[in-house]
């Protein structure tokens, strides 16, 4: 099995005409890949991926074979997926206000094109879930909103109208699944590509905390940082020590690592209902 | 000539390369935007170095679409966003 690509925290293999896309224990703050790894972490955003195309397949058919037919080293954190044609733009929906499409916002009224509503607040709700498509950034640069029109001339208008609607059902999908459990999901980022068909598909990961920002409902207060739900143990710490961002990052102590894990089993549980095993 | 014939939509020429028993061809518009840029340079020119964000890469997506060919990459480029936090 040939490996074709290492991400910050995921390896694509090739195995035959499928590919074998494994989620390794990797986690990365502030887009830094730290060198001690969430045990689990890889296995559980796996399940909830694989949960959230079942809650998912009315609305866009998805790149998953097979959850099983993979090597025994990597089951349950990998899954045998189909190859596609990948779409280059990064189609992200935003139900709230943060990042930085809250600077976006801050400096022009508007994400990607959209204007919003004045008065909007540092996690204050948008009056409907807004598509702001980005460019894909090269590894150590940053994605870059680019506006709807942008993406008519790169993809064709059919499919650009395709993807901002899939995008958005996705995440609306999402999020109202989410608060029924006191989840907030304030946006996520998709990944598309083309079968041999022609048809769109959901690819890579959906609906976990490394492609969405997770907010427990119960702490949500618009005018300020968030509390994000799993990651931020380690950012804070990370924050914390002084470090300045930039690699190598620290080593992670024990107890910072358990604290994670359990956040991260939480989100699982609360999301799906079902128990961590 | 229909419509799907004539047009230059992304699942189209997907569409018409499978009609003609063929792959369709894809090229990463990322990419061409820096093969331009190159050639540009090459030619005494100072292009802007990362061209205008959307504006560059939604123009190589369209003469990509013209020689029917898919602004696409394969599967290996996920991966390459960046986290939630900085987004």
């Amino acid at each position: 099995m040939d490996l074709l690509h290492s991400g910050k925290v995921r390896d694509v293999y090739a195995d035959g005409d499928d590919l074998i896309l494994v989620a390794t224990d990797r986690v990365s703050v502030y887009d830094v890949v730290l060198p001690t790894p969430i045990p689990d972490k890889g296995k559980i955003l796996t399940q909830l991926s694989l949960w959230w195309f079942d809650q998912l397949t009315d609305i866009v058919p998805n790149h998953l074979i097979s959850a099983t037919d993979v090597p025994d080293e990597w089951r349950g954190r990998a899954i045998r997926c189909q190859r596609l044609r990948m779409v280059q733009v990064e189609c992200i929906a935003r139900g709230y206000l943060a990042g930085l499409g809250l600077r976006e916002y801050e400096a022009t009224g508007a994400i990607s094109g959209v204007t919003l509503p004045e008065g909007l607040l540092e996690g204050s709700k948008l009056p409907e879930p807004v598509f702001t498509p980005t460019t894909k950034a090269e590894v150590g640069t940053h994605d870059e909103f680019i506006i709807f029109d942008d993406v008519i001339k790169q993809e064709g208008v059919d499919a650009a109208n395709e993807l901002r609607r899939l995008t958005v059902e996705v995440y609306r999908r999402g999020a109202d699944i989410a608060a029924e459990r006191g989840v907030i999901i304030a946006d996520t980022k998709l990944e598309f590509g083309f079968d041999k068909r022609g048809a769109l598909i959901l690819a890579d990961e959906v609906l976990t905390s490394d492609s969405s920002r997770f907010w427990p409902a119960d702490q949500w207060l618009p005018g300020r940082a968030q509390f994000a739900f799993d990651k931020q143990f380690v950012r804070d710490w990370a924050a914390g020590t002084g470090w300045d961002k930039t690699p190598p990052a620290p080593a992670v102590p024990e107890e910072i690592i358990e604290a994670t894990r359990n956040r991260y089993i939480e989100v699982y549980e609360r999301i799906t209902g079902e128990k961590w095993r | 000539m229909n419509a799907s014939q004539t047009s230059a939509d992304a699942a189209d020429i997907i569409r018409r390369a499978h009609a003609r028993g063929e792959q369709p061809q894809a090229y990463d518009p990322h990419q061409l935007v820096k093969d331009v840029a190159g050639l540009l340079r090459e030619r005494g020119l100072s292009p802007d170095k990362y061209g205008r964000a959307g504006m560059a890469t939604a123009a190589a997506g369209m003469l990509l679409r013209a020689f029917d060919i898919l602004p696409a990459t394969d599967y290996s480029t996920i991966d390459t966003a960046s986290d939630p936090e900085m987004r």
